[in-house]
């Protein structure tokens, strides 16, 4: 281990244990942190899961530590969120309550996933040893990045035709919330905050274990997944979506944060880093698409999201 | 030594020799309380940074 592992003595102890150099600059991290907060304020969905593969394969820092760090800086943005949230009456807490059950399950099975990746090891291909964690890891989030690159794309370039600046998945929704919300397994609960008369148990579980899952396993917030299905699949009116989304939000990314704290993942400096930054370049991106955001320039996250994935596999074979 | 290095190398201090076999409550407590405690902290300052840049850039849109 090198003189760093002094500031960073948990990604040092983990970087040393899967033969990585670590190469954590504080300034460096600085500026990170801002620029990747910038880009969440600017563009909005999505802007999140870029923290975690960067700071893998910018500065070297283990998956486990990138997770479980940045989730637990996310405790800081969700206290935040919660504080400035002004319409506590319009938070569903049964619903919250009921898929919070949901989410700890998805979180701990994450959490445990990430654990025995972690405990993998390597293999050997074409000379190189290429580690479990990183590669599974990587391959994820390039997934999902492209995923959700395709969609800010797609709905970019269809609103710059429309005139109108359409949500995540709003094309094929109502046909999907009718079929959940008529799925009669028992036991059937009824949500009159947010105006459902009955809906199975087992759908809000899935829901919160599904969003649950992200949290543990990739230290994403679970907003980009969990907004959408509160409205689509569970049926939630927006404004009780919100609200419910950043009250459930806080207690899962809290779970997920003890949880990962446990097993020694979360390197406090660097959380303590990444959240101060992270929240000015967030605020700062904010007002900049207050100012000048239109759908147009949407389209430039799809690009980041692309390049990401790009920097993720040269990473590999190189 | 000044205050802050005092600061920043007692919470530091508090992190596992050995991570996920020995973990200490402290370190459980600080990860998850400083972050919160920053955050409150954080709700102030974005608002002054908010109220400063709409200043600064004008509030036509």
């Amino acid at each position: 281990m090198d003189d760093l592992s002094s500031f960073f003595p948990i990604a040092a102890y983990w970087a040393h244990l899967q033969g990585l150099t670590l190469h954590p600059h504080l300034l460096g991290l600085t500026i990170f942190g801002f620029l990747v907060g910038g880009i969440t304020g600017f563009f909005g969905v999505g802007g999140r899961l870029l923290m975690s593969p960067l700071l893998n394969a910018l500065f070297n820092i283990p998956y486990n530590v990138t997770v479980g760090s940045d989730l637990s800086q996310m405790m800081g943005t969700s206290t935040l969120n919660l504080i400035r949230f002004k319409r506590m009456r319009s938070i569903d807490y049964k619903l919250s309550a009921i898929m919070l059950v949901g989410t700890i399950g998805g979180v701990e099975i994450g959490v445990q996933a990430l654990e025995l990746l972690k405990k993998a090891g390597t293999f050997h291909l074409f000379g190189k040893s290429i580690g479990y964690l990183p590669l599974i890891m990587s391959l994820v989030y390039s997934a999902l990045l492209l995923w959700i690159g395709m969609i800010v794309y797609r709905e970019a370039k269809a609103s710059q035709q429309d005139g109108l600046v359409q949500g995540l998945l709003t094309t094929q929704q109502p046909a999907m919330t009718a079929r959940l919300q008529h799925i009669h397994l028992p036991p059937m609960v009824s949500l009159p905050v947010s105006g459902i008369e009955v809906i199975s148990l087992w759908v809000i579980l899935g829901v919160g274990m599904a969003t649950g899952l992200l949290v543990g396993f990739l230290g994403a917030g679970g907003g980009f997944i969990r907004m959408p299905a509160l409205i689509y699949v569970i049926g939630c009116p927006m404004v009780v979506a919100i609200g419910t989304d950043i009250f459930e939000g806080f207690f899962s990314i809290g779970y997920g944060t003890l949880s990962h704290s446990l097993k020694g993942n979360i390197d406090l400096l660097l959380v303590v880093v990444l959240l101060t930054s992270s929240t000015l370049g967030n605020q700062t991106g904010a007002v900049l698409a207050k100012k000048g955001g239109n759908p147009k320039i949407r389209q430039l996250f799809a690009f980041i999201a692309f390049a990401v994935v790009f920097i993720l596999i040269t990473k590999f074979a190189f | 030594m000044g205050p802050l290095e005092v600061v920043i190398n007692s919470v530091i201090g508090t992190a596992p020799k050995q991570p996920g076999v020995q973990t200490s409550f402290l370190y459980i407590l600080f990860n998850l309380a400083i972050p919160i405690f920053l955050g409150i902290i954080l709700v102030w300052i974005t608002k002054f940074i908010e109220k400063g840049l709409t200043l600064l850039l004008g509030n036509n849109r």
